[in-house]
């Protein structure tokens, strides 16, 4: 048990870096963690491809697992009974997703690719919280979004769900 | 860049140090969000729909959906899919906003919205002149796929025959003084305890007056597909409870029934008898066999007597969970080291009443609770969690009492821990802030 989890593994960014990480950090990805049970201690002896992450993404979603490699595995079907969505999110993760918005897009990306459902979380939480409080004309700016409603759209909208206004 | 900043920037005012500060700001915000490649619209669609779970409450969802057509079209579902809706009286409605009569006049002009909504909460504030009961039933008819409903408080003429997915329910008698007829809650609960998919039922504030027990006549015997019963009950004058055992009876095969009696201070008196735990477990004996989860709890000046035992809790075989008084528990006849508790039992709270005049030997219940912890390794192996729950009224602990009554479990603690069961005593008046009493909370309300 003990050699196992000292094993490293070698993941090959899609810009060709290679990055070595210790299995046990690897192994918050879902993706990974699967891989390895398949292909058992062969695959440890190749270098292995994420083709849809680049090398900054790549480091930066492993800097996330270094931290987190203690965690908890997070249930396979959690989110059933945990009906509240807060947005809450620890001050080292806070920290972690100050980054610009590509950055962070990139992060969402990797960590569905990658499977990693906290990291997933994490970041889509950061994303909600960035829109929350937003009139629709400030979620447009922060976002660079193009308004495509007419103007008798756009009213219609806003008649339809006034009763959701100050709730 | 706003233009106020722009013109500052290219007039000669440059050299003004303020706006060299805000100019350098905001060069700094923009490379912190540079104009990118990638956008939230480019993000995957099951991405951002993960995205707009998390904009509660409800506002967050309508301003987001006014962003552009893609946002509108995904959140649309979203934010019609579970609705919760605090009305205030007419008259304290300040800015003019008349939540319910809007969301009826969207439903009306599209029917298909209506079909998103499972998860309803209405809480209105009425007053007996202002009450207009025949919106609950026009906006309820509009929602054909509703899972669960709160209702606070629900019309008289309630009638969820037509909602054939129901499965959760509701009802907030607390305004009782809205109805016309003290027996118009009574009705509304029967119209509507044989809804085909209903497996829980939640009833806040069950007063019992009237002659209600032709409600549930003898011909309902074990009809009601209702798994999950969860009753308030409060007290204000002399009143019979009797009908429990008619409601009970009702039901095919109950899963899980949490019983809360509540009476106003100072009238515990006008009720001779209180509730008798041995009726209560006579009346649940039908359901001994399917019976998972048992809570009987008496809060503020309620009380629960005990009179002739028809029946034993090792009857009830497959309890996990159960709330019970202290008082109820029986040891095995010539025995002082095993108490009669079902073998399958995980978690159990023991309420224990604190009366104004006693002075209380606290070494009976040590002794219990030493019991039931030797008993982990012998009969109730699956047992994890042991409460005490010290209860007294209102008005005992306006006299700061409790300091005065409040036992020493430490030693209890460290016992439980040996056999690998967390142990923990509290003190309340109330039920719903005990640990077993939580999930009588409005868990529709959670959801938003």
């Amino acid at each position: 048990m003990a050699a196992e989890k000292s094993s490293i593994i070698t993941l090959q960014s899609n810009d060709g870096v290679s990055i070595d990480v210790d299995r046990q950090v690897a192994e918050r990805s879902m993706l990974i963690k699967n891989m390895m049970e398949d292909l058992g201690d062969e695959a440890i002896s190749t270098a292995v491809p994420i083709p849809n992450v680049n090398e900054s993404v790549l480091k930066k979603v492993i800097e996330w697992c270094e931290h987190h490699k203690n965690d908890p595995q997070p249930a396979q079907d959690d989110d059933s009974d945990s009906r509240k969505k807060t947005t809450d999110i620890e001050e080292w993760d806070q920290k972690f997703m100050q980054v610009d918005q590509e950055m962070l897009f990139e992060i969402i990306l990797a960590s569905n690719y990658l499977d990693i459902k906290p990291l997933l979380d994490v970041g889509c939480k950061t994303v909600a919280n960035m829109i929350k409080g937003k009139s629709p004309e400030e979620i447009r700016k922060t976002f660079n979004i193009t308004n495509d409603f007419t103007p008798e759209e756009e009213e219609q909208i806003r008649r339809e769900n006034e009763w959701a206004e100050d709730r | 860049m706003p233009d106020c900043l722009r013109l500052k920037i290219t007039s000669p005012d440059l050299e003004d140090e303020r706006v060299c500060y805000f100019f350098r700001l905001y060069i700094m915000m923009e490379d912190l969000h540079p104009g990118t490649d990638l956008s939230l619209t480019d993000l995957p669609i099951e991405i951002l729909s993960i995205i707009f779970e998390y904009l509660t409450p409800a506002s967050n969802l309508a301003n987001t959906m006014l962003v552009c057509c893609l946002f509108r079209d995904m959140i649309e579902p979203l934010l019609y899919r579970a609705i919760s809706l605090q009305l205030r009286l007419p008259s304290n409605t300040g800015n003019g906003l008349d939540a319910d009569g809007s969301l009826l006049r969207t439903l009306s002009s599209r029917p298909q919205l209506g079909r998103h909504v499972v998860v309803l909460s209405l809480k209105e504030l009425y007053d007996k002149e202002s009450v207009d009961f025949n919106r609950q039933p026009k906006l309820l008819s509009l929602l054909p796929n509703l899972r669960e409903l709160s209702l606070s408080p629900p019309s008289p003429c309630l009638n969820l025959t037509g909602h054939l997915f129901l499965k959760y329910l509701r009802l907030d008698l607390d305004e009782d003084r809205i109805y016309l007829d003290p027996e118009q809650p009574v009705e509304l609960i029967a119209q509507n305890f044989w809804t085909p998919t209903l497996t829980t039922l939640q009833i806040e504030w069950l007063t019992l007056e009237g002659h209600w027990s032709h409600h549930f006549p003898s011909k309902t015997y074990r009809t009601s597909s209702i798994l999950d019963l969860r009753i308030h009950m409060y007290f204000h004058n002399h009143q019979s409870v009797n009908i429990l055992p008619d409601i009970l009876s009702s039901i095919k095969s109950l899963k899980k029934f949490t019983l809360d009696s509540e009476v106003q201070g100072f009238t515990p008196h006008a009720i001779r008898d209180g509730l008798s735990l041995d009726e209560l477990c006579s009346a649940l004996f039908p359901h001994a066999d399917t019976l998972e989860d048992m809570v009987i709890a008496a809060s503020d000046d309620s009380f629960l007597c005990r009179t002739f035992p028809r029946c034993v809790l090792m009857d009830f075989s497959a309890l996990r969970r159960l709330g019970i008084p202290e008082n109820f528990l029986e040891y095995r006849s010539g025995s002082t080291a095993e108490l009669l508790l079902p073998p399958k039992l995980e978690e159990l709270q023991l309420q224990h009443q604190v009366r104004f005049n006693q002075s209380e030997d606290w070494s009976p219940h040590y002794e219990r609770l030493s019991v039931i912890a030797a008993m982990k390794r012998k009969s109730l192996l699956a047992l994890k969690l042991v409460v005490w729950w010290t209860q007294m009224s209102e008005v005992l602990w306006g006299f700061s009492l409790i300091q005065r009554f409040a036992p020493q479990f430490e030693p209890l603690v460290c016992t439980f821990q040996e056999v690998g069961v967390l142990f923990y005593s509290v003190d309340q008046q109330y039920f719903k802030y005990t640990p077993f009493g939580t999930n009588l909370e409005d868990p529709t309300i959670a959801l938003l």
